[in-house]
């Protein structure tokens, strides 16, 4: 069963992280990713993460579906306006990607291009909305297709929010679920506690929400994340185990495994896993 | 400056009908100018929407009150006491004056009654056309004083494009082709050698597609 299928019965998936080049070298991209086919049902291709410039997630997915992994591909309203959003899924679907992950993007100003101008022409609810029509074969003014694709939608929900925070996210998860969303991804998670609150008010088998969990590879990576990452809740204990360790990368992996445990013990019916600038190590430690 | 349009009068009802008293505030600085929101616009409105509610059977309570600016707080507190009369306010000023007012009185419902468009000039009376689009980073020193920025459809460095026909952009005949304007007076200058240059590209941090802006002079601070 692939990865849609596997989802939407309810069966347990992981996904692999990964992102594109930076550059046209794609060797890397491609060994990493087939690295982890077997064991991780689908790769996310990521989208430019943190504003950076790399190769497209729409490239890279290519890419990866030429050699038959399966992809999820996340997509970004950052850098395109709305003909450029749908010329871009369908493009997707006859490329092979079968699932999008969609996502409003940081801002240029937090990446490697802080002079760039951001375009934002649909919001992420926006264009699931859009994904949806495309699928029942009209394009957002309404122009027949030929041939129209029918994506698995994705989202994203910021799980580790509290209070009234989090109330809002929860709103607006189900205004993403009425425009067609049937996954969603949360911000990185470092511990399955920051997790509890949301848990409480979500069943999340049912909305089917899948932590990112991350491997850190350093304690310096650990005090970067808590400086620089908003939402993602770095524990001392794990910054702490970082700097003893004789082997930060290994003991990083071993941390994240127990968050990874933790988080389906709560009853997350999957999860999507990271190790960035370590990912040619991510294979070893998604659950066989 | 900024130049707006009065929305129309069914909008306006479908935001304030629910009331049963409403301030109508009017500014006396660009939306005077533009014939938008001023105390001439005030009157009108008001007289407009009495006759409305009132041929409609609900009884209604328009006052009427112009203040010099209503993006000023020295200005805004002028209606502290006044404001508590009425159940909201409805602003003629242009989105920043709407929002000033709503952050004063924060439990107060306030309503725009003018659609902001864009800073212009007034090119003669009645008609008001875009000249800048607050980049940030302005480059009217490198193109004769025109800004391609708000007046080039494609917001181009270095135009003109294909589209430029007659010095019409393909955008509309009736739009002049802002690099066949940049051109023209390049040349009137006799400055064309700066037309030959190839414009840097264009640093968009400073605009507003990262966000909100501000600036500080710090020495004016208190
Ligand atoms: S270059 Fe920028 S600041 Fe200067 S007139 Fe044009 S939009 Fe305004
Ligand atoms: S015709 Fe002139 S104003 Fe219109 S897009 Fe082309 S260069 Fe810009």
């Amino acid at each position: 069963m692939g990865f849609r299928e596997k989802l939407l019965a309810g069966e347990r998936v992981f996904l692999a992280e990964l992102a594109p080049p930076k550059g046209s070298d794609t060797t890397v991209f491609v060994s990493n990713a087939l690295g982890v086919k077997g064991r991780a049902d689908a790769v996310l291709v990521l989208d430019m993460p943190g504003a950076v410039m790399r190769m497209s997630a729409l490239g890279g997915a290519a890419v990866l579906a030429a050699q038959g992994l399966s992809c999820v591909m996340q997509m970004t309203c950052r850098d395109r306006n709305r003909l450029a959003l749908q010329a871009d899924l369908l493009a997707a679907w006859a490329l092979g990607v079968r699932a999008v992950h969609a996502v409003k993007g940081e801002d240029p100003r937090l990446g490697d291009h802080p002079d760039a101008r951001a375009v934002y022409g649909l919001d992420s609810t926006g264009l699931i909305g859009t994904a949806r029509s495309l699928g029942e074969g009209r394009d957002m003014a309404g122009g027949a297709l030929s041939g129209s694709p029918d994506f698995l939608m994705g989202a994203s929900v910021l799980a580790a929010a509290r209070g009234s925070a989090l109330m809002m996210e929860i709103e607006d998860m189900e205004r993403k679920i009425e425009a067609g969303a049937r996954f969603f991804v949360t911000q990185p998670v470092l511990d399955a506690e920051s997790l509890t609150a949301f848990r409480k008010r979500v069943d999340p088998a049912a909305a089917r929400v899948l932590p990112r969990v991350i491997a850190l590879r350093s304690a310096a990576m650990a005090r970067w994340v808590a400086a620089h990452v908003d939402h993602v809740n770095v524990p001392p204990a794990l910054a702490a185990r970082l700097e003893e360790a004789e082997f930060p990368v290994t003991e990083g992996m071993r941390a994240a495994r127990e968050t990874l445990e933790a988080v389906l013990d709560m009853g997350f019916p999957g999860a999507v896993l990271g190790a960035p600038g370590i990912e040619h190590r991510l294979c070893e430690w998604i659950p066989e | 400056m900024i130049v707006a349009e009065q929305k129309k009068l069914e909008e306006i009802v479908g935001q304030i009908q629910d009331f049963n008293k409403i301030l109508l505030v009017g500014c006396n600085e660009c939306v005077t100018v533009c014939e938008a929101g001023g105390k001439k616009e005030v009157g009108i409105l008001a007289s407009a929407l009495r006759m409305y509610f009132l041929n409609h059977g609900k009884e209604m309570t328009i006052d009427e009150v112009t203040l010099e600016r209503q993006c000023d707080h020295e200005y805004l507190e002028e209606i502290r006491d006044m404001q508590d009369k009425y159940d909201a306010v409805l602003s003629l000023a242009c989105g920043v004056g709407v929002q000033f007012m709503a952050e004063k009185y924060h439990d107060k419902p306030v309503y725009p009654g003018v659609n902001t468009c864009f800073l212009g000039a007034t090119e003669e009376r009645g008609l008001w056309t875009e000249r800048c689009q607050a980049c940030g980073s302005c480059i009217l020193a490198y193109t004769g004083g025109i800004c391609p920025v708000s007046r080039c459809a494609k917001r181009l460095m270095n135009g003109p494009c294909g589209g430029s026909t007659n010095g019409k952009c393909e955008i509309s005949k009736e739009t002049d082709c802002a690099w066949q304007l940049i051109v023209n007076r390049l040349k009137a200058l006799g400055r064309m050698d700066d037309y030959e240059k190839l414009m840097p590209l264009k640093d968009w941090s400073t605009d507003r597609a990262g966000g909100p802006r501000k600036v500080v002079k710090e020495d004016v601070q208190l």
